[in-house]
């Protein structure tokens, strides 16, 4: 089924281009307000509907804290789920939620991102609400942080990210015609040819796999991936990057990529064939890191630690 | 045995039964009235358990466990059971008695493959736990003992099989001349 994702800046135009291209297109519009209103009262109360409302720090909450610990979910989840059932029924047109990131490696999907200047969007507060300019900008500020937030939150993901995108959108000296237009364009171009957007020669399921013949970046990152084989753990190699200092325009300036996540355990790990002494650098990534996101668990494993590991690896098989 | 390389010990015998009589205590209280099966990870493990195991006031029932490591042509390999349960565990609580911890990688694997195994509980009980940051964080209920990130040989521990029967713990030394 036909899947369009559009993500959008505050006051960029996004929602009326979502509201006319579902209508032209004939796709289900998904957006947070219909979630709210339709599938997330299933298993939230009225507080939690209005913390749903207010806080994107809430969807990280567990929606059934009496269930069993592998069956817990948290509101994100559970919108995740029910995005990709009504997906597998319905085309969908979805209006943030993340859902960019949730369908990612579909092959039917299209993803949007519109944009405008600070000065585009100003105006069209000011036009809408009567915001004073002052107001506006401070109201814009807000908006793209929260929307930030959602995404780092719940997906790990930069939002500014633009290759998370098929297209990104600027409304500037662009009429609401002209944009649809050109986004028509391409959803009638990519009927012909649907690809997942990061897909590049490699399907959802390889990502998958743990894939012996990756190219890594260093040999220790290989001998350790073979270690994690070796004990039966998933793992995904170099899967995200932490932004770590802004500029003062909100471009990543420092980010932090670790070397490995641990799927089961929830762990990133970074490994360094540094001498512990010359890892200082390092170090304060990772502590900034721990500082900024406190949420993500992070181990270094250090040359000595690294050269145990191998050590024992040949020395006695049985214990690690 | 090479006793050169025997390095300074770090746990006394005394201390040892010491810290099990503590252990089997807070054990003996946690599953009064439980049957339990108390899982020895081979080989290392051996006399810890003999020695908690008699000190356990509650039903028990032993059995063993070994894991090891194949390697492929290219070093890459996976580790498996070599030795497994005797016992079904389903519906059973269960207690893996084991020597030391350090990476949380074998026990990460232990706990994925004794856990698709439906018992009613998993616990873990380890004389030695190494006390730096571990990769993995695992659910420890009982430790012996917090130690130092070295080599250590005796009560079970060995290097290339040697030491095992030491009644003491001690640091291997690698290079003792230098």
């Amino acid at each position: 089924m036909q899947i369009i994702t559009i993500s959008r800046q505050t006051a960029s135009g996004g929602e009326e281009i979502a509201e006319e291209l579902s209508n032209r297109l004939g796709l289900k519009l998904i957006d947070r307000s219909f979630v709210l209103k339709n599938w997330l009262p299933e298993v939230a109360d009225d507080h939690q509907l209005h913390m749903l409302e207010q806080s994107s720090k809430f969807y990280t909450k567990i929606v059934n804290p009496d269930s069993e610990k592998e069956k817990k979910i948290t509101f994100a989840d559970f919108i995740a789920h029910r995005l990709k059932k009504e997906a597998e029924n319905s085309n969908l047109l979805i209006l943030g939620l993340g859902a960019q990131i949730i369908f990612k490696n579909h092959p039917y999907a299209l993803h949007f991102k519109i944009v405008a200047s600070e000065e585009y969007r100003i105006k069209e507060l000011e036009k809408r609400y009567g915001l004073h300019k002052n107001e506006a900008a401070r109201e814009l500020e807000l908006a793209d942080r929260k929307h930030r937030r959602y995404i780092w939150r719940i997906h790990e993901q930069d939002w500014e990210e633009t290759t998370l995108y098929h297209l990104t959108l600027n409304r500037d000296g662009l009429s609401l015609e002209e944009s649809l237009s050109v986004l028509m364009n391409l959803v009638d171009l990519k009927k012909e040819n649907p690809k997942a957007l990061n897909d590049n020669d490699k399907t959802e399921k390889e990502e998958v796999k743990n894939d012996s013949q990756r190219s890594f970046g260093h040999e220790s990152e290989k001998e350790f991936a073979k270690i994690l084989d070796m004990h039966h753990l998933k793992w995904e190699y170099e899967p995200c990057e932490f932004p770590l200092e802004w500029d003062p325009e909100g471009n990543v300036i420092m980010a932090f990529r670790p070397d490995f996540y641990l799927t089961e355990h929830d762990t990133y790990v970074e490994l360094t064939t540094m001498k512990r002494k010359y890892t200082t650098e390092k170090n304060k990534k990772v502590r900034l890191l721990q500082k900024l996101y406190p949420h993500i668990k992070i181990k270094i494993v250090y040359k000595k630690d690294f050269e145990q590991l191998a050590e024992k690896f040949e020395l006695d098989r049985s214990e690690f | 045995m090479e006793s050169s390389n025997l390095g300074r010990i770090i746990l006394s015998e005394k201390e040892i039964t010491a810290r099990i009589d503590e252990l089997a205590a807070q054990i003996n209280q946690d599953f009064k009235n439980k049957e339990v099966i108390l899982v020895s990870i081979l080989k290392s493990s051996l006399y810890f358990m003999t020695d908690l195991s008699r000190k356990l006031d509650f039903p028990i029932r032993l059995d063993f466990l070994e894991l090891n490591h194949y390697a492929d042509e290219d070093n890459s390999g996976i580790i498996r059971v070599t030795r497994d349960l005797e016992f079904s565990i389903a519906d059973k609580d269960v207690l893996i008695i084991e020597n030391i911890i350090r990476t949380g990688l074998t026990h990460s694997y232990l706990l994925k493959n004794l856990g698709a195994r439906n018992p009613k509980s998993i616990s873990i009980c380890t004389l030695l736990h190494i006390e730096d940051d571990k990769l993995l964080d695992l659910p420890i209920q009982y430790t012996g003992f917090e130690i130092e990130d070295n080599y250590v040989i005796g009560y079970g521990l060995d290097y290339q099989e040697k030491f095992r029967n030491l009644p003491y713990i001690a640091i291997y030394e690698e290079n003792p001349q230098l």
